[in-house]
């Protein structure tokens, strides 16, 4: 047993999904969650400011003694996660194994080859091909078909769930995947479950929507039980922490927008403070 | 003697429209513009964020040796320009009187009541700072004002996709479009970039009024003669952010031509 809280990082405010998953199906578990909102998104940065944001976020959170760490952002899990392992001695979870296990245990459970894969995310995430790379390594042998859809996450920090603009904007970004009839749209951004609906409305039923959340949630919950360190209180409602480094309004408004579970906390951690737990 | 520099801010990249202008009007001077592409959108956030960022950015170009400050940025002139004047020594010239001194110029060519759209951040719109100071110049027309807050960040994320731009411009301004303005203030230095979409939007009895040039002519009444024959000539220009030294390259390379790309990054925590 043990009842350390487990540790969330992300750029900003799509991990709350992230959370909200792990919310839902490991109740008994204790989380905070630290979004760098002030300066997302990481997506249009360099990898070397993505790397150095990272090892701050790192070593504010080990302060907080928590058991594990969930990398809940997938440019920073592309970009950050081999350095983060080789410098903290927590076990971490990132978003791209995840996510590759998603696509091949849904082939191995339903007995379907997916043959045309569209990958959607930010710039960062898409151009560094990791995800490509690694279900290739894995022996993934279908087309694949990575998008950068920049204007996805600008829509949903907005609060925007306008059904014509987000037609409109998929329809844009994504018909040609529409064209070639893929038969998978892998999310590779963490706020993107929340068009999941809109997705699956353009591009039928038919079309499976791969988000990572789930399977993430399974490994961590695996994890827990095979290492023996599941939290030894099994009521609910634990106190989940929320931490941001930008504005409290536009994040309690992004919340309150998308989602329902509770928090204890939620406060803003000024950027000095994240600069000195680096030093 | 040496001349000294301007200082010119703004949230993030939409500050260079005015900085373009500025290096037009005044090819003889030098300006340090500081984008803070790290924080950018101000738009949605607090006023006493908005205020932390803008005193200690207008601290930061004092440190420079500026003789006065550009408030690029029409959120920050709402917000906090009375606030930063009590604070520091030096002339401030901010976004919203450039803009009223647009509005009344352009009545006064037309010479007749006008229907005014405004179109701004959240934060500008919602502070009324432009209708109160037209209502108290005696501004008489109808005033249609509306929050177009996907602009900025969409600009931000580069996208240059005319049939996206149709889209988010359809999106927020749909409404506005019905009430058939004479003409329309761009009250975001962001905004100009999209004249073109606008325009097209809107139709040939709107114009566009960017109040840029106006901003220029406040500065040459402090400063003295600026040029308004076709100038080759430039200001020199020196460009800082917060955030990525190359996406900004990039984007003033895309919509600008300062002969002078390079970007220094400053460090948001020395601030």
């Amino acid at each position: 047993m043990d009842s350390r809280p487990i540790g969330i990082i992300d750029s900003g405010f799509g991990g709350l999904t992230v959370l909200d998953e792990f919310l839902s199906q490991l109740p008994h578990e204790q989380f905070i969650y630290f979004g760098d909102t002030l300066r997302a998104p990481y997506g249009s940065k360099g990898a070397d400011e993505i790397m150095d944001y990272s090892l701050q976020l790192l070593k504010w959170i080990e302060k907080k003694n928590i058991k594990c760490l969930v990398i809940a952002c997938n440019t920073t899990s592309a970009i950050a996660t081999p350095t983060l392992k080789s410098v903290s001695s927590i076990p971490i979870f990132g978003m791209i194994d995840a996510g590759i296990s998603t696509v091949l245990n849904w082939s191995e459970l339903t007995g379907i080859d997916i043959t045309r894969l569209g990958i959607i995310g930010t710039k960062s995430t898409i151009s560094s091909r990791t995800h490509e790379n690694r279900l290739r390594t894995e022996g993934f042998t279908g087309n694949i078909y990575p998008v950068i859809t920049p204007i996805f996450t600008s829509l949903l920090i907005e609060g925007i769930t306008d059904k014509t603009i987000w037609m409109d904007c998929i329809n844009y970004y994504l018909s040609h995947l529409r064209d070639i009839n893929v038969e998978g749209i892998f999310l590779a951004a963490n706020a993107y479950p929340l068009i999941t609906e809109y997705l699956h409305e353009y591009f039928g039923g038919n079309v499976q929507i791969f988000d990572p959340n789930f399977v993430l949630a399974k490994k961590l919950e695996e994890f827990l039980r095979e290492t023996d360190s599941e939290h030894e209180d099994k009521s609910r409602h634990k106190k989940t922490e929320l931490y941001i480094t930008g504005s409290y309004e536009s994040f309690i408004q992004f919340y309150k927008r998308f989602f329902h579970f509770e928090y204890s906390i939620m406060q803003v951690v000024s950027p000095q403070e994240l600069w000195l737990s680096h030093m | 003697m040496e001349v000294k520099p301007f200082g010119v801010f703004d949230s993030g990249f939409g500050g260079l429209t005015v900085l373009e202008e500025l290096s037009e009007a005044f090819p003889h001077e030098r300006f340090i513009y500081l984008g803070d592409t790290l924080r950018v959108p101000y738009g949605n956030k607090s006023h006493e964020e908005i205020l932390t960022y803008s005193s200690q950015i207008s601290r930061w170009l004092l440190n420079q040796d500026v003789k006065a400050i550009i408030v690029a940025c029409n959120t920050v002139s709402c917000i906090a320009l009375d606030e930063l004047k009590t604070m520091f020594d030096v002339p401030f010239f901010g976004m919203v009187g450039a803009g009223v001194d647009a509005v009344f110029d352009f009545q006064r060519k037309n010479g007749r009541k006008l229907r005014l759209g405004i179109i701004g951040t959240k934060n500008t719109i919602s502070s009324s700072m432009h209708e109160n100071k037209l209502r108290e110049l005696g501004f008489e027309g109808e005033i249609f004002a509306e929050a177009c807050p996907l602009f900025v960040p969409v600009i931000e994320e580069g996208v240059t996709s005319e049939k996206i731009w149709e889209t988010v411009i359809e999106y927020h301004l749909d409404s506005l479009k019905t009430k058939a303005p004479d003409v329309l203030l761009l009250a975001c230095t962001h905004y100009p970039i999209l004249t073109e979409y606008l325009s097209k939007f809107f139709g040939d009895d709107t114009v566009i009024l960017n109040p840029n040039t106006y901003l220029c002519s406040n500065v040459s009444g402090v400063f003295g003669q600026m040029i308004t024959a076709n100038n080759t000539e430039l200001g020199k220009v020196e460009l800082h952010v917060t955030g990525s030294a190359r996406s900004f390259e990039e984007f003033s390379r895309r919509f600008f031509n300062f002969g002078n790309d390079t970007v220094d990054v400053v460090d948001v925590s020395t601030l």
